[in-house]
């Protein structure tokens, strides 16, 4: 039974704590904090000269204070340590002034400490024996993944070895996994935590020459007008909303009335509920109504948006030579914007009160909308567009293609104030560490090139021998379906040779056994037991170490590096 | 919700805290008490607290709080008595609805100008938007706080309220219990 017991007290760091900083590991904004540590047994007292913060307590209304969720108990050194993991009141960016989210304020519960919940945490490397998982050492797992692999590559070849892994956590990590894999085994065989293969999330936004995440947070302080589009960021990306965006009009595009959509409603600005998978024909019905009372931004359009001779000359991202012709063929679907605004304004779909009804929205809130956005002929306010899974994770290309033409033609174009970007979900942490092998995967476009493996379908037509999995469900992951699940079970569970015993030339003889009738050895790495990827289908679980446990760097949703120091041990028992 | 209400109204004594879960022991409870507490996952541990009478029940009107100073006289201890028309997790009188709270957001200790009477909740507090839902012991429905509003444990006897404990640290402090 889990408990929730309110404090009344929260132990204070002595003078002599040892103070580190840290970045919240949680949401894309990645706000900075300070670390307190210190050893059991002693603590600091309430006035300023007997604590480490060099601050009186109690504190003063609308001053800082530490709440009882940001202590907790760690080891450090094999010590046993509190600590206190306190937003950063000195931050001059991100976070301003410490401000926190309840996700982040509550870091030090994520800390491995066996008297809580964290206790799940995975702590040694586990072979699965009679079913069972079972502890082994660091060189047995390992032994058992080299053999396995080198009969897998020896005879089934690198495309029968796949790797599917988390893309964020820490630059460190992924230059060490995309070397691994991409570089020393030289497989294709791969794909990052959120989808089946190496593709873009935002094809209509990268081929409109948009960098997806492109603004710094004092763009959002510098706009006038907000166009959020599939995300509610108060609830999401809190810190960014509460910090950087209130006060600005908002037009809020969410099917839901969620907490930041109530409260952008009564401040009198726009909620448009659209109807899930209508985003696209809500944009054009904008652009229509901007173009139709010529509030475009002309000048911006002139100066940045190629015209017919730029276009055919390659001049810039979106003509010539760019991701989009090697998807379809040379010179097919070539257009500009002229040919842009003479399509959208014959483009029925996109008249106004057939998109209220295909959209859900109603007319007026459309029309309000595009009059926010422009001024309506009045003075041009400064809009900046931002989008989340809401509208680009359907992988609808024309979602993030029509957002990124409604932002232009509002002269958005990553000026200052004037953005199109992403808000981020998760921190940035990808740094691959040799290129991904495009000349081996099977699948091929229309057009010239080669198209990124799906490597789901790869599995379930039972190509891969050995996968590696790290950080991530897979089985829960996007376009993941049951019927993946059901093949990972077929190759591994279901498959007659069963490890029986914990000698590892039997463990090795059994798996390789596996392997040459069909089935599949899958290695997981991951913090927590997780369902079902290692709780029931892993042959070896690898125990991994987490924020604050090793010195590791990422960037947040404006880019800014983030450094997170370790302060405490990781959860390893015996070797290491 | 009731049966908590109930519960708290029918206790008489001072200084306790709630904690769910059930991890502690019962304390000196009469066993009609126990049984009930224990049914709903509920055990009470003493702390000390002073006993202040803070108000009467029948001059307390429904959405109309009344601000009240509690446990210390300093300004973060500022906290309203609440009668809510809705039971209430800690809830005394008849209705079980009559509640206390401190009234500084536990994100950055902001006084809370807000109660939506009609959904029984505060804030949203003007700094960073956090509500608390004070039917259910404060705690946060949205927002950016870490902790829900601390509570102050009230008792009945005849028509006068009093305080006799915090559930919950108060903003600014380290230790309710430390005079400042």
């Amino acid at each position: 039974m889990s408990s929730y017991i309110r404090q009344n007290r929260v132990p204070l760091p002595p003078p002599d704590a040892k103070v580190t900083t840290t970045a919240c590991d949680y949401c894309v904004v990645a706000c900075g904090y300070k670390v307190y540590t210190w050893p059991v047994g002693k603590e600091g007292g309430p006035k300023a000269a007997e604590n480490a913060f060099n601050v009186d307590f109690p504190t003063s209304t609308l001053g800082w204070w530490i709440s009882p969720n940001q202590h907790n108990i760690v080891s450090v050194n094999g010590q046993p340590h509190h600590v206190l993991v306190v937003p950063d009141n000195d931050a001059t960016v991100v976070n301003l002034k410490g401000n926190y989210s309840i996700r982040g304020g509550t870091n030090a519960l994520k800390a491995y400490n066996p008297d809580k919940p964290t206790r799940d945490r995975l702590l040694y490397p586990q072979i699965r024996v009679d079913g069972k998982l079972e502890r082994v050492s660091w060189d047995t797992a390992l032994d058992v993944m080299v053999a396995v692999s080198k009969h897998v590559l020896s005879k089934y070849g690198e495309m029968a070895w796949a790797m599917k892994t988390y893309s964020y956590e820490f630059f460190e990590n992924t230059y060490a996994i995309t070397k691994l894999a991409w570089g020393s085994i030289n497989t294709a065989a791969f794909a990052q935590h959120d989808k089946p293969g190496m593709s873009s999330d935002t094809g209509g936004m990268d081929d409109a020459g948009i960098i997806t995440f492109s603004a710094s947070y004092k763009d959002y302080a510098a706009a006038d007008v907000l166009f959020i589009s599939g995300t509610d960021p108060f609830e999401t990306k809190t810190v960014v909303f509460t910090s950087w965006m209130l006060g600005k009009k908002l037009i809020m595009v969410v099917p839901r009335r969620t907490a930041g959509v109530a409260y952008a409603e009564q401040n009198g600005d726009l909620h448009l509920p659209v109807i899930p998978g209508t985003d696209t024909i809500l944009h054009l019905a904008i652009n229509r109504i901007i173009l139709e009372n010529g509030w475009e931004d002309k000048e911006f359009i002139d100066r940045w948006v190629a015209n017919s001779w730029e276009v055919d000359a390659g001049f810039g991202r979106g003509p010539r030579n760019t991701p989009w012709q090697w998807r379809t063929t040379w010179g097919q679907f070539q257009s500009n914007y002229k040919d842009y605004k003479e399509w959208l304004l014959k483009y029925e779909p996109a008249e106004l009160e057939k998109a209220a009804a295909t959209t859900g929205v109603p007319a007026e809130k459309i029309r309000k909308a595009a009059e926010m956005l422009t001024g309506a002929g009045g003075p041009r306010p400064k809009a900046s567009f931002n989008f989340e899974k809401g509208n680009y994770w359907s992988h609808n290309y024309l979602n993030t293609a029509s957002l990124a033409a409604l932002g232009l033609l509002c002269g958005a174009g990553n000026r200052p104030g004037r953005v199109i970007s992403r808000l981020g979900g998760h921190q940035r942490g990808w740094m691959a560490g040799a290129a991904y092998p495009m000349d081996k995967t099977p699948e091929k476009l229309p057009g010239r090139r080669r198209n990124q493996l799906d490597l789901d379908r790869w599995v379930m037509d039972g190509h891969v021998r050995f996968a590696w999995v790290i950080g991530n469900t897979w089985t829960g992951g996007q376009a993941a379906s049951q019927f993946l699940a059901a093949a990972l079970r077929r190759f591994t569970r279901e498959n007659p040779n069963q490890v029986t015993s914990t000698n590892k030339d039997e463990i090795i003889a059994t798996l390789l056994a596996r392997v040459d009738s069909g089935g599949m050895v899958i290695v997981d790495s991951d913090i927590y037991p997780v369902e079902p990827i290692n709780t029931e289908l892993a042959d070896i679980v690898l125990p991994a170490a987490q924020w604050g446990e090793h010195d590791v760097t990422r960037c947040n949703g404006e880019r800014r590096l983030r450094l997170y120091s370790r302060f405490y041990d990781p959860p390893r028992r015996g070797e290491t | 919700m009731s049966d908590s209400c109930n519960l708290q109204a029918k206790i008489s004594r001072r200084s306790f805290l709630f904690l769910s879960g059930g991890a502690l022991a019962l304390v000196a409870m009469p066993p009609e008490l126990a049984r009930a507490a224990a049914a709903r996952g509920l055990s009470l541990v003493r702390v000390s607290y002073p006993r202040q009478k803070i108000g009467r029940l029948s001059a307390l009107q429904l959405g109309r709080p009344v601000a009240f100073q509690y446990p210390h006289q300093h300004p973060n201890c500022s906290a309203l008595l609440y009668k809510l028309g809705a039971p209430a997790g800690g809830g005394i009188g008849p209705d079980g609805d009559v509640v206390a709270f401190n009234n500084l957001c536990t994100h950055q200790g902001s006084p809370i100008p807000y109660f939506d009477a009609v959904n029984q909740v505060a804030g949203p507090c003007p700094l960073h938007l956090t509500t608390f839902d004070l039917t259910r012991h404060g705690m946060v429905i949205s927002g950016h706080a870490t902790d829900g509003l601390p509570q102050v444990v009230l008792e009945l006897d005849g028509d006068d309220i009093y305080a006799t404990g915090m559930m919950g640290l108060i903003f600014g402090f380290h230790n309710n219990e430390v005079i400042p």
